[in-house]
């Protein structure tokens, strides 16, 4: 673990400290950069063993673009991400060549979104499943089979159909199948890019409720990425607000859901619809849209859009700084101002 | 609020013969819309609510067919029309399609033309619909920009939907549908591909708008949230049949049929369903509407299904009073008679 860390956590399996990606902006023949566009600003968080941790945000706020930079899909600009491994050894992932990780690959995985485009729509479910276990060289033969079969058990499909091919399969299933190979070699961590919010709500109960039996069966920590607020509260121990490439708050999901600190935080839990008619909630309707991150405006990102935004709020970038015990936020008035949350029954 | 009924559908089926037999998308569905209300229809992808929403504005695709029922449009002070007897693409149709019912949806990008502008899309409905004015026309396009939020709409008249954001594309195809002041807007699941900020600006948007129009607003989506946020009735969809039909708050506080108990059960809700919660979820898939057997389409999924009642018979759409409407066995023996 580095020196320079503040929040170092030992319990941390992963750790991402000052990570930033910007995508250049080129101009004419010659590719002049001639800007950047800001997706991940120097963010910074650790998840413990065993946890799951929620990253919400709009779309366009960088939360995908930072589980992509973690799992080394595409390569960060600057900053680090530690890995630490069941035999106490600590990677770091952000700095190791291509050979390196190929080694080390099997420690994480990430699951997306669209279950239809993830799945190779040529190769048997078996193929599918399999493949990690091939490349990984963790069994041979007939081993592998067996392997595949208990996976596919696990993750709640029948073993008949082991020789199908993807498109016979209905949207929750073909999540499974995801699931299913993504737990293959074992990993440690899995990046869990908006897993549900393709699927109908009735599907959506099956996988969340699958997540979390496998969380436990396989100790498994998550990075939980998704819009759905109610989602991510009934599966993160902890959560992170991003706004245009920054972290606007982070705290435990219940702190955070009952207490924020942030106005984006606030706004977010009160554009949520409720199933109860009876509460009309007072909503915090925003104006305009997230910011665009290659030119964002000055100050904090969110002043624009900020109905307590004062003068300073235009001027000065707000520290990140913990206003209570593992509470962080990035807001000028965060003291000050009183927020409303939700209030929770549990 | 006045009670006069606009739109009612009785008994629609619409039907796509395919090669491995009849899929049966909408299976018998009646239900009103009645001036300045919203009406909310609720289910899962399949459960036929935008084939119901194509058979009334007279869009169904191929090989899709009206097969039976009926669909009657009345205007204020005139006599009802079945949209269902009108010709596909005859005049009548033409002159109410856009003009009297129009229809918003999920993606803008399949309303409106990617090569001409946002302007210009407006003012060919209302050339074609409300005014012969080509000045005025612009005029009332500019004003249904501003009063949709867009902001500068003088100049985001000559853009084209590429230059808008989501959210603004979205506002500019509700601009569209509502420039010739339809009595009805079909709204299908319009707020689903949009953040919840965005998602809470648009249903805002469109409240008022009613208020302001004083249309009426079927809303179709599978978001229990929104529905519970706009709708004054309910109508539950599962495999082309309405399942349970009541106000909103009759759905929500006492919701009678198993699907919607379960459904509400399976969606995690802010403030109570915390970490450490198993949530609620329905076992199985929704089946594919091809072949039905004469049985309730929910008894594969269902717990408390009655073992040679509910896999042999169709139940029956059953007043429980309240003006609450539930189709299953557990509420009453009533079967359907067509399949009897």
């Amino acid at each position: 673990m580095p020196e320079d860390n503040t929040n170092h956590n030992k319990d941390a399996l992963l750790e991402v400290i000052h990570l930033t990606k910007y995508f250049p902006i080129e101009e004419g023949f010659l590719r002049k950069e001639i800007g950047a566009v800001k997706a991940v600003d120097d963010v910074s968080f650790y998840i413990n063993e065993g946890e799951t941790f929620g990253l919400v945000g709009e779309s366009g706020c960088g939360k995908t673009t930072l589980g992509r930079c973690i799992v080394r899909a595409i390569e960060s600009t600057s900053g680090s991400v530690y890995l630490k491994l069941d035999t106490g050894e600590t990677l770091d992932l952000s700095r190791m060549n291509n050979q390196e990780l190929r080694e080390v690959r099997k420690h994480f995985h990430m699951i997306f979104q669209d279950p239809y485009g993830s799945l190779d729509p040529r190769m048997t479910i078996l193929d599918i499943v399999a493949e990690p276990i091939r490349n990984n060289k963790l069994a041979t033969g007939a081993e592998v089979t067996e392997m595949v079969k208990s996976l596919l058990n696990d993750v709640g499909l029948e073993i008949k159909h082991l020789n199908r091919y993807p498109h016979a399969f209905s949207g929750g299933q073909r999540q499974r199948i995801g699931i299913a190979r993504s737990l293959a070699p074992r990993p440690s961590l899995i990046v869990c890019d908006e897993p549900v919010s393709a699927l109908d709500v009735s599907i959506q109960a099956q996988i969340l409720n699958l997540l979390e039996s496998l969380q436990e069966q396989y100790n498994l920590t998550y990075l939980f990425i998704a819009h759905d607020l109610a989602v991510v509260e009934h599966v993160a121990d902890r959560i992170g607000v991003m706004y245009v490439g920054k972290l606007v708050e982070m705290a435990s999901t219940s702190d955070l859901y009952s207490q924020p600190l942030h106005p984006y935080t606030e706004a977010l839990l009160s554009a949520v619809p409720s199933t109860n008619p009876d509460i009309k909630m007072d909503r915090i309707i925003l104006p305009g849209e997230i910011a665009d991150p290659s030119s964002p405006p000055s100050g904090c990102y969110f002043h624009p859009r900020c109905p307590y935004a004062q003068e300073l709020c235009s001027e000065e970038t707000p520290q990140w700084k913990e206003v209570s015990p593992e509470h962080y936020v990035a807001c000028h008035y965060a003291e000050d101002l009183e927020l409303k949350g939700v209030t929770l029954q549990y | 609020m006045s009670t006069n009924k606009i739109l009612s559908v009785n008994n629609l089926s619409t039907h796509f013969a395919l090669p491995d037999g009849t899929l049966k998308a909408v299976d018998g569905v009646s239900f009103d819309v009645n001036e300045r209300q919203t009406v909310g229809i609720i289910g899962e992808s399949g459960c036929g609510k935008s084939v119901t929403a194509q058979s009334i504005m007279r869009i169904v695709p191929k090989p899709g067919q009206i097969s039976s029922g009926s669909i009657e449009f009345t205007k204020s002070g005139q006599n009802p029309t079945d949209l269902v007897g009108l010709e596909k693409d005859g005049k009548t149709i033409r002159s109410i399609r856009g003009g009297e019912i129009s229809m918003i949806f999920q993606e803008p990008l399949t309303s409106l033309s990617p090569v001409h502008t946002v302007g210009d899309q407006i003012t060919e409905m209302l050339l074609l619909h409300s005014t012969n004015d080509q000045a005025e026309a612009k005029d009332i396009a500019i004003d249904m920009l501003d009063r949709v939020g867009i902001s500068n709409p003088q100049l985001r008249f000559d853009e084209l939907p590429h230059q808008l954001s989501g959210g603004m594309r979205q506002r500019a195809m509700i601009a569209m549908a509502l420039s010739c002041k339809p009595s009805i807007l079909i709204a299908d699941e319009p707020t689903t591909a949009l953040d919840v900020t965005v998602q809470a600006q648009i249903i805002e948007l469109l409240q008022n708008l009613q208020d302001e129009l004083g249309m009426a607003i079927m809303y179709i989506t599978h978001d229990l949230g929104v529905i519970c946020e706009i709708a004054d009735i309910v109508h539950v969809m599962y495999l082309g049949k309405i399942v349970e039909s009541a106000s909103t708050k009759e759905i929500f506080h006492n919701p009678l049929h198993p699907y919607t108990r379960r459904l509400l059960a399976s969606i995690p809700k802010l403030g109570t369903s915390g970490r450490g919660t198993k949530l609620d979820a329905i076992r199985g898939n929704v089946p594919v509407p091809l072949n039905l057997p004469a049985q309730c389409g929910f008894q594969s999924r269902c717990n408390e299904i009655i073992d040679g009642v509910c896999n042999l018979k169709v139940p029956s759409l059953v007043d429980m009073g309240n003006e609450h409407y539930v189709r299953c066995f557990l509420h009453s023996e009533e079967e359907e008679k067509t399949y009897a």
